[in-house]
């Protein structure tokens, strides 16, 4: 299944510094990442995506491993030998030439003929919807226009992989919303592999095919957005994507993939298992906020436990809730949405009961 | 309050500045007066006239020593910005690795060390090799002013390269850009304005000298400053004037030159 | 496939290729600069010619007669009074030309530090231009003002306030004078470099803070400043304790300073062990200065990060 790889990385290690300063940035990454498909590096920041995807682009090299595109391992190519182009997080475009240059640069570097560059250029003009600006120079652009002129310019020489490095950080928010869409509409239209990489979880949910969660160097959990989302692998994913609680307990017993367990603060909670994963003893299982509710506590029926509000964060569309639990200790975080002509039903201070829905509880992998 | 409040404002700064700017072109001004004095000396003020310039352009000895000056630093400032341009990009950009900070030091050194001690120096080892070579030319004059104007053309051309956004040259290599094609498209060009204004301190600095160039000189080569010290020591006249308003005039423009292209940010 | 030699390999040969371009320059300032310091410093060890010009035998002359001299006729050393007075004066000349250029040029930078964007680069032209004209074409109009025919004299003695004119021309007034005026864009122009990057807001700050004008000076821009003021001290001090063109138009042959000394050794006083010995004494006193700028300055930026 090799040729349906875009790009594939075996067990890659890159080390900086030397001795006792030495400092594994990426630590033994493997993915495949196929054609055709828009690939989002998720992470904090220092967690070695944006290292990753300049071992990828050819600006280092990696310390073990291999890096193969076409069959061929490229790790020690360098950068100007690699069909990879890449959107710079500070645009990098040639300040000293105009828009149209910027973007026929890389065809001109491979010695493509003059008439064929210029068709090239107009082609992408076209298609990042800049017909209009190629006589100007990039510092007279604006930054969305900037954007948009770097994204051409890589896409030009049509490369095998567009790896954009947090591309869209420098623009406020709804340019960034924009920019989003455009940028799926890019990759739909030219069948382009895209590497992402980004630290904001919105934006990886929304834009990407799969993504790779990367922490300390290491590669957590490569899945669709809605499988990072719904069934984290562990408990950094849980944590870093979205909002999460936690819960201890212990499993009592497992019926069909549904496992009943036992936990200090909530009683009873039935959660859903991982696929082939036996689960005993101590769990954590794991609750989105918007997977509950907010309900009465004098009707102790009704609801898995009970606690203190502690806060109320209006958002606009839905209001946080953070309960205190028995102990004291445990934070409850819940999300309702709001409704119009809706009424404020509790107030901080109060105490509330909490509802969890049905198999909405997840247990970790530990 | 007569005046309103203004958070960058001292009190007499202003007044102290403009103080200095006076005094510094007052001098200048009276000079350039004079030079267009129809007296015969510069004790009187008798009327304009153009006279004294004229006297310079017949002046054998004025010609022959701007034309050595010009061509002094020229060669000197060329090859002084080559070399210079070289080292920095050899200097910047780069991890620390062993003998850097020599190279700084060597490079600079010229700026260090007062000029006298140099032209001495120049003049001790120059009456040697004369000695042994029986070469008398201009080489050795070329040869001094190329080495103490390096680190004048190397300090903007460094500060254009440290000022680089180096990830240009890195989109150039991910656009297939070889690294003789990065260096050709973008760095080059980019670097170019350091380069210029390198080029034109070195040939300024190269102009104005004295010091080592009246020690290093063989007989027969005085440069323009060196002949004008020469006669400023003996008598003055209004010619003197008249040579020095051409030279200010030389330098006013280079330095606009100068300012425009280093100023202009791409 | 990676070898793990790699990357040392392509390092040593990015570090060689390096050197090689560096190579011409440093070539050129070994052979016409920094070399022939070093010959300076053996010919201070050699006995002189008769002629100029040195005879390949060591003696320690040239650098006892630094300081000392020899009775010609009882061959007893005593204190050298007017090397003594030369090195005095110099350095006293310099480090009065620093202070001056220091009390003047600082107001002067933040002036220019301080006007809105469009003119600052007018202000910044017109202490440019100083800086790049001729040294000796500024001394020459700094002599055509001060001498007893310049332009002070004949307006005091048209005003009636003196009768016949004031000395100024070669007196060690006229020196620091002329110093002054030819260093002082050396001055202004790092102070202003400093103070270009000045944050306002920090000023601001102390201002919301209580702080008065004068503290805000004292408290919070001059200590922001230090480094560009210790950089354009270093760079008035350098070449004024090295000066040769300004006190020798200015000061006349009886005002000597260090510089003038050491010419005259090479000139009729046909001494060059002599000269040789001064000069590297000059830049020992360099040196000194030097360190105490980079003690100072590289402490401070390193605080700074």
């Amino acid at each position: 299944m090799a040729e349906s790889n875009a790009v594939e990385i075996r067990d890659v290690v890159k080390v900086f510094g030397f001795g006792e300063f030495a400092f594994s940035a990426v630590d033994h990454a493997s993915i495949a990442i196929r054609k055709n498909e828009f690939f989002t590096l998720l992470g904090p920041s220092g967690c070695g995506k944006t290292t990753l995807l300049r071992l990828i682009a050819g600006f280092e090299f990696p310390t073990s491993g291999e890096i193969i595109l076409n069959g061929e391992d490229i790790g020690t190519m360098p950068p100007f030998k690699r069909p990879i182009n890449t959107v710079f997080q500070s645009y990098a475009l040639f300040p000293h030439m105009t828009v149209a240059e910027n973007i026929g640069f890389g065809l001109t570097m491979l010695g493509r003929p003059k008439q064929e560059v210029r068709d090239r250029v107009a082609a992408m003009l076209k298609l990042v919807r800049m017909e209009n600006l190629a006589g100007r120079r990039t510092s007279q652009i604006s930054g969305g226009q900037q954007q948009r002129v770097a994204l051409a310019r890589a896409l030009a020489p049509q490369p095998k992989v567009l790896l954009l490095d947090e591309p869209l950080s420098a623009l406020d928010y709804k340019l960034r919303k924009d920019m989003q869409i455009e940028l799926k509409r890019l990759q739909g239209e030219t069948g382009i592999t895209f590497i992402f990489v980004t630290h904001d979880q919105e934006e990886a949910l929304t834009m990407s095919d799969r993504i790779a969660v990367m922490s300390a160097g290491k590669i957590l959990q490569v899945d669709s957005p809605r499988a990072i989302y719904d069934a984290p692998a562990d408990r950094f994913v849980a944590d870093f994507i979205g909002e999460t609680n936690f819960l201890s307990g212990r499993i009592g017993s497992v019926t069909d993939g549904i496992a009943h367990v036992d936990t200090a603060m909530a009683g009873r909670i039935s959660a859903t298992l991982p696929r082939d994963f036996v689960a005993e003893g101590d769990v954590t299982v794991v609750l989105r906020p918007e997977h509950a509710a907010l309900c009465d506590a004098d009707d102790p029926a009704a609801c898995q436990t009970t606690g203190t509000l502690e806060n109320i964060v209006y958002f606009g569309t839905d209001t946080h809730y953070h309960v205190r639990l028995g102990d004291g200790e445990t934070q409850f975080m819940l999300r309702e949405q709001n409704k119009p002509l809706q009424r404020q039903r509790f107030s901080v201070g109060d105490r509330v009961g909490i509802l969890f829905e049905p198999n909405a509880a997840r247990v970790l992998r530990n | 309050m007569a005046r309103r409040f203004s958070v960058q404002r001292q009190t007499g700064f202003a007044t102290i500045a403009i103080i200095c700017f006076f005094a510094l072109y007052l001098p200048i001004v009276v000079l350039v007066f004079y030079a267009f004095n129809s007296a015969d000396s510069l004790s009187s003020f008798q009327g304009l006239s153009l006279r004294w310039f004229a006297r310079a352009f017949e002046n054998r000895q004025v010609i022959d020593a701007s034309i050595r000056s010009l061509q002094i630093a020229g060669v000197a400032a060329t090859a002084a910005t080559i070399a210079a341009t070289m080292a920095a990009i050899a200097t910047t950009r780069t991890e620390p690795y062993r003998g850097l900070t020599l190279k700084y030091a060597f490079i600079n050194q010229p700026l260090m060390v007062p000029e006298i001690v140099t032209a001495v120096a120049l003049l001790i080892f120059f009456a040697r090799i004369k000695i042994w070579t029986g070469y008398n030319g201009l080489g050795y004059l070329i040869a001094a002013h190329t080495a103490f104007c390096v680190p004048f053309a190397y300090l903007p051309i460094r500060a254009r390269l440290e000022n680089m956004d180096s990830t240009l040259e890195k989109a150039a290599a991910d656009l297939y850009a070889t690294p003789w094609n990065a260096f050709r498209y973008v760095t080059l060009p980019l670097l170019w304005p350091g380069i210029l204004a390198g080029f034109m301190l070195a040939f300024v600095i190269s102009l104005d000298d004295v010091v080592i160039t009246e020690f290093v000189k063989s007989a027969g080569q005085d440069t323009l400053p060196t002949y004008m010290l020469g006669q400023i020591r003996r008598t003055i006249t209004p010619e003197m004037n008249a040579i020095s308003a051409l030279f200010l005039l030389l330098s006013i423009c280079v330095v606009i030159v100068f300012f425009v292209v280093n100023r202009k940010r791409v | 496939m990676t070898q793990p030699g790699t990357i040392e390999a392509e390092r040593s040969r990015d570090i060689r290729k390096r050197w090689l371009l560096s190579l011409p320059a440093l070539l050129i300032v070994l052979l016409a600069a920094t070399g022939p310091l070093l010959i300076v410093l053996l010919y201070s060890f050699l006995t002189p010619g008769p002629y100029g010009d040195v005879l390949w035998k060591p003696s320690p002359d040239g650098w006892i007669g630094v300081f000392l001299e020899r009775d010609i006729f009882t061959e007893t050393l005593s204190l050298a009074d007017a090397h003594v007075s030369i090195f005095v004066r110099s350095v006293l000349l310099s480090l009065a030309t620093t202070l001056v250029t220091l009390l003047f040029g600082f107001p002067t930078a933040y002036f220019i530090a301080t006007r809105p964007e469009r003119t600052r680069e007018l202000w910044l032209l017109l202490i440019t231009i100083p800086f790049w004209t001729n040294l000796l074409i500024r001394t020459f109009a700094v002599l055509q003002i001060i001498r007893n025919e310049g332009l002070i004299n004949t307006l005091l003695m048209k005003f009636g306030l003196i009768e016949r004119p004031i000395q100024m021309l070669f007196t060690d007034g006229a020196i620091l004078t002329g110093m002054v005026y030819v260093y002082l864009p050396l001055m202004v122009l790092p102070v202003y470099a400093n103070l270009e990057k000045l944050d306002f807001r920090l000023v601001e700050a102390a201002y919301d803070l209580y702080a008065t004008p004068f503290r805000v000076l004292t408290k919070i821009i001059i200590p922001l400043a230090k480094p560009g003021l210790i950089a354009g001290s270093i760079l008035v001090f350098i070449p004024a304790l090295g000066a040769y063109v300004t006190p020798s138009i200015l000061g006349g042959g009886k005002n000597l300073m260090l510089g003038n000394l050491i010419e005259l050794q090479f000139g009729q006083g046909r001494n060059w062990p002599l000269g040789s010995a001064l000069s590297i004494t000059l830049m020992l006193i360099v040196t000194v200065a030097l360190l105490v700028y980079v003690r100072n300055v590289g402490s401070q930026e390193k605080r700074h990060g």
